[in-house]
């Protein structure tokens, strides 16, 4: 098993608040990994760091050897490391189809080639028919799916999922962890952070859980979930009882 | 390819109108008009698609203007010549305020580029010696000349002028549908979606930045020997700026007629107060002011859009029952 993202020592602080404190693991070359952990926990800014939207106060990232410090967002997403955004991010101006072709233009497709291969992307998500609509008609779970879509176009070896699933009704969601897992059986490497348990336990074959900006524990998803250090996290006190099991509804 | 035919049919159209008007008065008005709808064209692919609004355009009116005019006075550079390098210098410019800037957000990068007009103006001003200062540069006339761009009929400027504009235009439509129109419509909706994307943010709006320049100092050289006199305050001025943007948001950013129907209805309220009401009022300001305001609270859009929206309302209500329409 070789390591395809290994993070080590990172660390990045928003002046006196450390968001992700002395943060150390790796990915490996295929396979699906939850990430979990309360708000706050630093999560999004684990994937603000990996897509080079922040630079780390230390530490480095490596994708498949390299050493990414100092390459842009785009350039990462070229060397195929993607994210999906919590909040969605259609493009206003284009259909569904050409804001989903963008991602196959950035990797050098022909417009033709591109829409060819967008199309498929939208079947595989189950967007058939929302090709020439402009997004401002979807609602927000189709506008998610077609995220996803535009970042698969650049054929990427890690996709870092941000809270894609929240917010999606049921038939997208089966739809998606399906697309997931398909992926997943082709080689593409998966960085899932979501709230809903009952997709995280489906769809991880690792489950990392973050604390206060650190990694609080790893492993097999079924003996994280009831690990002491986990609960403690996520339940702290035992009279405040919320979120980790009960959020279970899609 | 049908948007092509109809840019085509609708220049024939204009240039027949044009051509075929008796008074020389009306004829220059109409060619300033469209001139000035090539600059709101040319301004809108930055502007209009990307949603960066520049609004130090005029810099890349007068620069160009006065490469060409002054290589023209001083040495006999053809005109023609003199717009290539006029169009580069306009480039060249684009390319340093623009990596310089479009790293900024927001209204940062219309200050800079105001701030930046406002510097070629005061330069302009300053070096008077070679550009002639604020009393500008008559270009010496003589006869019929196509090469050096002289001509006694305003209608072969006004020719000149609406086929930059349909030139402009499908060039307009062409990026608009092109690999570099996608990428600036991702970013127009989120810079950070684009970047994950794998669209090299800063790059694709600098050359933007720079196509809009280069189309803008296109129009300029042309626009310089109709009027036959460089003036700094009207070439290098905020006004024009302002107006180039404004043409541009009122006519709608979202439309190629956009910039078209922006000068025209800037032009005709311009002449029209003019005329009647006296230029030393600042009438035309006011009714101009007044309307713009008009525009943009009832459609933002601008007024392709309003006259979009009235026409499928009508056609909605034409075709339903006319009790179930009110909505």
């Amino acid at each position: 098993m070789t390591a395809l993202l290994e993070l080590e020592g990172v660390t990045k602080s928003f002046g006196a608040v450390h968001s992700l404190l002395d943060v150390t693991f790796t990915i490996a070359d295929h396979g699906i990994v939850g990430l979990i952990g309360p708000n706050g926990a630093g999560k999004s800014t684990l994937i603000n760091v990996l897509t080079g939207v922040y630079a780390p106060n230390a530490g480095t990232v490596r994708f498949g050897g390299r050493n990414l410090a100092g390459l842009s967002t785009a350039e990462r997403a070229l060397a195929g490391l993607v994210r999906t955004f919590q909040r969605p991010t259609p493009i206003l101006d284009l259909s569904c189809l050409e804001g989903v072709m963008v991602g196959g233009l950035c990797r050098g497709l022909s417009i033709a080639e591109a829409r060819r291969e967008a199309r498929d992307k939208l079947a595989l998500l189950g967007l058939t028919d929302v090709g020439n609509i402009s997004p401002r008609k979807l609602p927000t779970g189709h506008i998610k799916l077609l995220d996803f879509a535009r970042v698969l176009m650049l054929h990427p070896r890690l996709v870092l999922l941000d809270e894609l699933m929240a917010g999606l009704s049921i038939t997208e969601l089966e739809v998606v962890q399906r697309a997931v897992e398909h992926l997943a059986t082709q080689g593409v490497c998966f960085l899932v952070i979501e709230h809903l348990m009952n997709v995280i336990r489906r769809l991880s074959h690792h489950l990392v859980v973050m604390d206060a900006g650190r990694i609080v524990a790893q492993g097999q998803p079924e003996e994280v979930i009831r690990d002491p250090a986990v609960v403690a996290a996520y339940l702290g006190d035992e009279d405040e009882r919320t979120p980790l099991f009960e959020t279970d509804h899609a | 390819m049908k948007r092509g035919l109809a840019i085509i049919i609708v220049w024939a159209l204009f240039a027949v109108v044009g051509v075929s008007l008796q008074n020389n008065y009306l004829v220059s008005v109409a060619t300033a008009t469209a001139f000035l709808a090539v600059w709101g064209q040319s301004w809108n692919v930055l502007g209009g698609l990307s949603g960066n609004i520049s609004l130090g355009h005029s810099m890349f009116v007068a620069i160009p203007a006065y490469v060409a005019v002054l290589l023209f006075q001083h040495s006999g550079l053809s005109p023609l010549l003199g717009a290539l390098l006029g169009i580069a210098a306009a480039v060249v410019l684009a390319a340093v305020i623009g990596a310089a800037t479009l790293r900024l957000r927001g209204p940062y990068f219309s200050l800079a580029t105001l701030s930046a007009a406002a510097v070629v103006l005061s330069l302009i001003l300053h070096y008077d010696e070679l550009t002639g200062g604020p009393s500008g540069v008559a270009i010496s006339f003589s006869k019929d000349a196509p090469d050096k761009l002289e001509f006694t009929n305003v209608r072969a400027y006004y020719l000149i002028a609406v086929t930059l504009l349909a030139a402009v235009t499908l060039c307009l439509d062409r990026i608009k549908r092109s690999r570099l129109g996608y990428y600036i419509a991702a970013i127009k909706s989120s810079e950070e979606a684009a970047a994950a994307a794998g669209i090299r943010v800063a790059r694709v709006k600098v050359l933007a930045f720079c196509l809009s320049a280069g189309l803008t100092a296109l129009g300029s050289v042309f626009y310089v020997f109709f009027i036959g006199f460089l003036d700094p305050n009207f070439l290098a001025s905020l006004t024009l700026s302002v107006k180039i943007a404004l043409i541009a948001v009122v006519g709608g950013t979202g439309f190629l007629l956009g910039p078209i129907i922006g000068a025209i209805f800037y032009e005709t309220i311009d002449a029209v107060a003019n005329a009647y009401l006296g230029a030393a009022g600042g009438w035309d300001v006011m009714i101009l002011g007044f309307s713009v305001v008009a525009i943009v609270m009832t459609d933002p859009r601008g007024l392709c859009a309003m006259a979009q929206s009235l026409w499928q309302a009508a056609r909605r209500k034409s075709k339903a029952h006319p009790a179930v329409t009110k909505s």
